[in-house]
């Protein structure tokens, strides 16, 4: 990562800050609040419909194993074959031994976060195998070497005349800015592409383990066609898209297709059973599958779990108060928003996006958006104290296969007494040690002082002497030394001459006196 | 007499910017699934499946009769002839009501670049096939082995990747036809 | 009555209004000295077990009492929420039981007590910004509309008055180029309406609004909803 970025920077903190200052890309921010209210789309007549997709998430995620299995003897029964990648190099190797074997040179590729988290494109490109992206703002991003900055709409980030000029670039002639326009320039472009290509690779929304079936929801029809005219058809699919039962989507695609975009299904969705049967005269001849893991197993069993249930629909980007003020790339990340704040550092198993969880004002919208309940700021806040170094944070917990799922401690934050997941999961933390013994520390001692009285009152009582001494004016303050992270863009609320507790205290003299004023 | 369903889809077909014709009873239907698909094909060639329905309603016959080239699936340059095909014509298994989606089925008749290459798709439906719900379609297509491949149609293609503005046209079909039949 | 740290130290008014409020409408208050704070920074600074520290006193502090109100959603979110996920098992009981008589103030004059009417007049334009843990964990929304309305206050929304203001505790401090900006929108919003003041019913909020305020000097003064009825209360 790090290249293809709008807002580049070390650190979520600059690249945000680049983000505030961009005012190209602040301007096609302002294009989300169109999308505020996906999540309230799912109308009077449908109440139980996140109840029932949440039972069908958690169901497949509590025996996941058990219907990876299924789908993959389900697929096999349809003459797909399917192979199983531990890592994102296992499974690029996997679509590239296919493209090896039936001698691929032209791929096209329908719009697939798998395959940009596994960095598919650029394992084609370093093995000599053109890749091209299909979908409209895939192909954008393609063509200005950035990444997607957002799950369901990867350009959202730029505005039409950015891309007008992007494309009249390409096309070596001025194109206007006009959506239209640029709509059919990109079908003209791209359709040879897909009538040439020798390997079609794509995604999965969902794949049905009771009929090995893969679905795809798609608005454009580039999926479709990258399912239909290449001889050889390659699906990249996480181990958390298995589903059940066919009827299980009945609940899940119109939830799914509600809180993405609003609309009451997609355009297209495409339900492909193995590959072209005899007599066919389109459609693949051949369907590989590849489940891929990264990490997502290592979850089960463990709170961080329920994040596997996600069905990727982006309701949780789209109403995120920071996601909407910086913007996909700030991430730094193939998964944004709220719910790449969790994943990020999970899947990466702490390598990566490790100050993400902190880049959240915990505000709730994401959890209250999630079609499928997930409850994205508990994880955030859990994720803070696990990369803290919870007590046992520290043990690595090599060869334990399975942490045992006990509901009450599931919910319960590492506090006293409680084995933190992190050793299961061998996260590692940012912070150096000192810095994470010295915060521990501070945090130790404070609430040792404010768990007296006694304690309590003293600080506040430092804490107004000193406000006094750094010349707090009429309750506010401009600055004060260590108090850069509020001063900086907001003057400081100083503490008040007489704490409530000391107004109380005189007011309980004053009414034994048989007065009650204050 | 109303049927709700009826309404229901012929609502959210027009909303997914189809252009919804009937419901017609044969013969009238057959000539205005001819007469459209000629309309679209402008001078180029219908691509039409191997299909009962339209079989049923002499289709062939018909688009013969208004000097259409039709372009068949057993043909054997059908793979290069059918990105320029100009129509594609075919018939939908099922539709559904809440959402105004067509559901074809793949099969050797019925090829699914049919409804995809083709800058127009002409898409005839009986009204006693469409259901109320995706849960409904999803729950009939349980019952039996699926096909190869079970493509779900709203409307036109589209896209709202430029500033989520929407438009059409983008890798599929500019254009969606739906002739509903009664029955 | 838990007056909250914040309320305490930086706005006592606001404790005093909350009081005047709640003796308007007929309730005799206490105020347990021994009180400090929810713990609330600790969970958002990842420091669980300063939390739960926090939370071990304030249940010892507060359980004997028939209802604790609190002039702050997000420290009554905080019981509410986190408490049974901090405490231990055997601590689950006696935190249900307070947690379920816990209410932030509105809350509490407006669905348990169903005192609207306190004899205040307030004869302002005002505006709500409906603070993220109160309206998402407690449902609080409707309730100082009611009060406000009931007193007179000619209430008009502004948009988005359910987007985040940019505080979120330890988020403001170190992401200060975001809050900042959230603060911003969350001002122009507001003073898009032409209201007087801007209201709402944590300190949290209107603090780092105002402190916004007074630099970008963009939007009308951040006000608690405690404070503005009281100083209609005869």
């Amino acid at each position: 990562m790090s290249h293809g970025l709008v807002t580049p920077g070390r650190t979520f903190a600059e690249r945000a800050e680049r983000a505030t200052q961009n005012t190209e890309l602040q301007r096609a921010l302002g294009n989300l609040s169109v999308r505020l209210h996906t999540a309230r789309m799912v109308d009077e007549r449908h109440r139980d419909w996140k109840d029932r997709a949440s039972a069908i998430r958690r169901e497949t995620v509590a025996d996941l194993d058990s219907w990876l299995d299924r789908a993959e003897k389900a697929l096999q029964r349809t003459g797909a074959t399917v192979s199983r990648a531990a890592t994102p190099e296992e499974a690029c190797d996997a679509v590239l031994d296919v493209a090896r074997r039936v001698g691929a040179h032209r791929v096209v590729k329908s719009k697939s976060m798998a395959t940009e988290e596994i960095e598919l494109g650029d394992a084609f490109a370093a093995a000599g195998i053109t890749s091209l992206e299909t979908d409209f703002g895939e192909s954008i991003a393609q063509v200005a070497g950035e990444r997607p900055s957002h799950i369901i709409t990867p350009v959202i980030h730029k505005t039409v005349d950015q891309i007008a000029a992007l494309l009249s670039g390409y096309a070596q002639r001025s194109l206007p800015a006009d959506h239209e326009f640029l709509t059919e320039f990109a079908r003209g472009e791209l359709r040879p592409h897909f009538l040439d290509a020798d390997l079609g690779v794509t995604g999965a929304n969902f794949v049905v383990a009771e009929t090995g079936t893969i679905v795809l929801v798609t608005n454009e029809g580039n999926a479709r066609l990258c399912t239909t005219v290449p001889r050889v058809l390659v699906c990249v699919a996480p181990v958390e898209k298995v589903v059940p039962r066919l009827t299980d989507l009945g609940v899940l695609l119109p939830l799914l297709t509600r809180s993405a975009t609003g609309q009451p299904l997609s355009n297209y969705v495409t339900m492909l059973t193995g590959p072209r049967r005899a007599g066919e005269v389109d459609g693949p001849e051949e369907l590989h599958v590849v489940f891929l893991d990264h990490n997502r197993r290592a979850l089960l069993g463990t709170p961080y779990e329920d994040m596997l249930a996600c069905i990727r629909c982006g309701a949780c980007l789209n109403v995120c108060p920071v996601y909407r003020t910086v913007g996909g790339h700030a991430y730094d990340s193939v998964y944004p928003g709220p719910m790449g704040k969790v994943l990020t550092p999970l899947l990466s198993a702490g390598t990566a996006g490790l100050d993400l969880p902190g880049a959240s004002t915990l505000c709730g919208a994401c959890t209250e958006a999630c079609p499928v309940e997930i409850p994205l700021a508990d994880l955030l806040v859990r994720l803070r104290a696990d990369l803290r170094g919870g007590r046992d944070a520290a043990r690595v917990a090599a060869g334990r296969k399975h942490v045992p799922r006990s509901g009450e401690a599931g919910r319960r934050l590492p506090g006293e007494g409680y084995a933190s997941p992190a050793s299961r999961l061998a996260l590692t933390d940012g912070d150096h040690a000192p810095n994470r013994r010295t915060r521990a520390f501070i945090f130790r001692t404070w609430s040792r002082m404010w768990s007296s009285p006694a304690g309590y009152r003293a600080s506040i009582s430092v804490g107004r002497a000193a406000a006094r001494l750094f010349g707090a004016k009429a309750g506010w303050m401009r600055r004060a030394p260590g108090t850069a992270g509020w001063t900086s863009t907001r003057d400081l609320p100083v503490p008040a001459r007489h704490s409530f507790r000391q107004r109380w205290r005189a007011r309980t003299r004053v009414s034994q006196r048989g007065d009650e004023s204050w | 007499m109303v049927n709700p369903v009826l309404q229901r889809f012929l609502a959210a077909a027009r909303d997914n910017r189809c252009t919804v014709h009937g419901p017609l009873a044969p013969p009238a239907a057959g000539t205005t699934i001819a007469s459209v698909a000629s309309e679209r094909a402008d001078g180029g060639e219908v691509a039409v499946g191997d299909d009962p329905l339209l079989d049923e309603l002499a289709i062939p016959d018909l688009l013969s009769a208004r000097g259409a080239t039709m372009l068949r699936p057993t043909d054997p340059t059908w793979s290069t002839r059918i990105a320029r095909a100009t129509v594609g014509l075919t018939s939908a298994r099922l539709g559904v009501a809440d959402t105004g989606s067509l559901l074809l089925g793949s099969s050797a008749g019925s090829p699914r670049a049919t409804g995809l290459l083709p800058p127009a798709h002409v898409c005839i439906l009986r009204t006693g096939a469409i259901v109320a719900e995706v849960a409904d379609a999803l729950e009939i297509l349980a019952r039996d082995p699926l096909p190869s491949a079970v493509t779900w149609i709203g409307g036109p293609s589209r896209t709202g990747d430029i500033e989520f503005r929407i438009t059409f046209g983008v890798h599929g079909p500019k254009t969606v036809d739906v002739v509903l039949i009664d029955g | 009555m838990f007056v909250t740290c914040v309320v305490d130290a930086v706005t006592p008014e606001t404790g005093v209004a909350a009081v005047r409020l709640l003796e308007a409408a007929g309730c005799a208050v206490e105020f347990p000295e021994a009180q400090t704070c929810c713990g609330q920074p600790a969970v958002s600074a990842g420091e669980p077990e300063a939390a739960t520290r926090l939370a071990r006193h304030f249940v010892e502090v507060f359980e004997g009492y028939d209802a604790v109100v609190v002039p702050s959603g997000s420290c009554a979110a905080m019981v509410h929420h986190w408490y049974e996920r901090l405490l231990p098992p055997e601590w689950a009981e006696r935190v249900h039981a307070l947690s379920t008589r816990t209410y932030e103030l509105s809350q509490y004059l407006v669905d348990v007590i169903g005192q609207m009417d306190l004899g205040a007049r307030v004869d302002t334009r005002v505006t709500v910004h409906d603070s993220c843990h109160g309206l998402r964990n407690l449902g609080i929304r409707d309730q100082p509309r009611a009060l406000l309305a009931q007193a007179g206050a000619a209430i008009v929304e502004m948009e988005e008055p359910e987007t985040c203001c940019g505080f979120g505790g330890s988020f403001s401090l170190i992401h200060g180029e975001v809050a900042g900006p959230l603060a911003d929108a969350k001002l122009r919003h507001a003073a898009a309406t032409g209201a007087e003041c801007v209201v709402a019913c944590d300190q949290a909020c209107l603090l780092h609004l105002e402190g916004r305020r007074r630099r970008t000097g963009i939007g009308p003064p951040p006000v608690h909803v405690a404070d503005l009825l009281a100083s209609g209360l005869p």
